[in-house]
């Protein structure tokens, strides 16, 4: 048998299935058009995008530092003559979203856009810095002997003091300004106990302490005169 | 027009039929002479002597599918006259890379070829066929009996074409086992 003999007979074939064949053959092409499916895959891909963004905006205030860069999350932390307050912007509504670290240079500023909902009066933009002039001790009020204690809580760790280091920690809080309402969210370093004022946070690298009354900048004689009280504890 | 008054014509012996035949039929039946003939003028030719041909068939036939007789008629004409011309124009078409294909199912001997009842062959492998998948045999008779290309017959079967390939070269190989259980010499 040859091939030619085979086609001979494939032409005698059924004229049922060649048919069945040819209605195949000679229907219409639904041909898939090229473009569509990129124009299908851009649009997947800028769902995509845009969900992503959504996400990214909603999310990122939540998350904090953390998820920001050292370059949007930066402070600045210059000293610089502002009247002995920790100075804020006029945004004084907005939030402070960055945790600056203790190592932050000397005068960075921050800029975030995103303004979520604020549980207190706070700033995006700001900057810390210590205060010029050092306001004279409070009198501690009458009735005190004057053996103050105080208790530190650095890093999970009490410290109770007393005596003379007491009473310079107690009569530094006691002297600042404290600007009610406008707090950031700067973390403290340590908190303080006092008699008089209790869970004082403090941060000496930014040069605040903040507590219920507000939020108040240290000179740099203040806060260099905490740390020697608190490296004397490590 | 419709197939059944195109063939009504005929009957009728009116020289119109041609004429719709031609109108309806043309493109198709030339596709199928080129695949066959690979060459502009003699497609031409064998459609011409398919009208004829059909001319001279209707009456005593009555096609139920005029479409699928008209192809066997310019199928034949043009196989009968890729056949005389020079081996040298075989080169290019479909009907010759179909015969190669086939060669897979025969020996390709001259012993038995004259004994074989080609109709009784047709039927065996028309049996063969149906014991096929759907999407097989309208592979195997897209490609042998229409003499598409291998591409064209992917695309109207749906499926690409290494998988038609494969398809077909397993159908092939299938009808050759059952042509030799059903007692052919291939």
């Amino acid at each position: 048998m040859t091939a030619e003999k085979l086609q001979d007979a494939i032409t005698l074939l059924p004229a049922d299935l060649v048919a069945a064949t040819d209605c195949l053959r000679t229907a219409p092409s639904t041909k898939v058009i090229a473009w569509k499916r990129w124009v299908s895959l851009a649009a997947c891909l800028v769902l995509l995008l845009s969900t992503g963004m959504v996400f990214q905006r909603k999310l990122l205030p939540e998350m904090g530092a953390k998820t920001k860069s050292a370059a949007q999350e930066s402070v600045a932390m210059a000293p610089a003559a502002m009247g002995g307050q920790t100075t804020m912007d006029s945004a004084a509504a907005d939030v402070f979203e960055e945790e600056a670290a203790p190592e932050a240079p000397a005068e960075i500023t921050a800029t975030v856009t995103e303004v979520p909902a604020a549980e207190n009066s706070l700033c995006i933009d700001h900057s810390h810095r210590f205060a010029e002039h050092k306001k004279e001790p409070e009198e501690v009020p009458s009735g005190y002997c004057g053996n103050l204690t105080v208790r530190i809580m650095l890093d999970g760790k009490a410290y109770d003091l007393y005596g003379a280091d007491a009473d310079t920690i107690t009569n530094i809080l006691l002297s600042l300004d404290y600007a009610p309402g406008l707090t950031c969210r700067c973390m403290a370093e340590f908190t303080v106990d006092t008699e008089l004022l209790a869970d004082v946070e403090v941060n000496l690298t930014q040069g605040f302490a903040r507590c219920e009354k507000g939020q108040a900048a240290l000179t740099e004689e203040q806060a260099q005169l905490i740390r020697s009280i608190i490296d004397s504890l490590q | 027009m419709e197939d059944e008054k195109i063939v009504s014509l005929y009957w009728q012996r009116e020289e119109a039929a041609i004429r719709e035949t031609e109108i309806k039929y043309d493109r198709y039946l030339t596709k199928i002479a080129y695949n066959i003939l690979a060459d502009r003028e003699d497609s031409r030719e064998s459609v011409n002597d398919t009208y004829l041909a059909a001319w001279n068939s209707m009456p005593p036939h009555r096609p139920a599918a005029l479409s699928a007789y008209l192809a066997k008629l310019t199928r034949r004409i043009s196989i009968d006259r890729f056949r005389y011309r020079s081996r040298d124009k075989r080169r290019g078409s479909e009907y010759a890379v179909s015969l190669s294909e086939l060669g897979d199912c025969v020996s390709g001997g001259n012993t038995t070829e004259e004994i074989v009842n080609v109709k009784l062959l047709a039927d065996t492998i028309g049996i063969y066929l149906r014991l096929q998948s759907e999407e097989a045999r309208n592979a195997f008779v897209g490609r042998y009996y229409f003499l598409d290309p291998i591409k064209e017959v992917a695309a109207y079967c749906g499926m690409s074409e290494s998988k038609c390939k494969t398809l077909l070269h397993r159908t092939r190989v299938g009808l050759k086992e059952y042509l030799r259980k059903e007692g052919f010499d291939v």
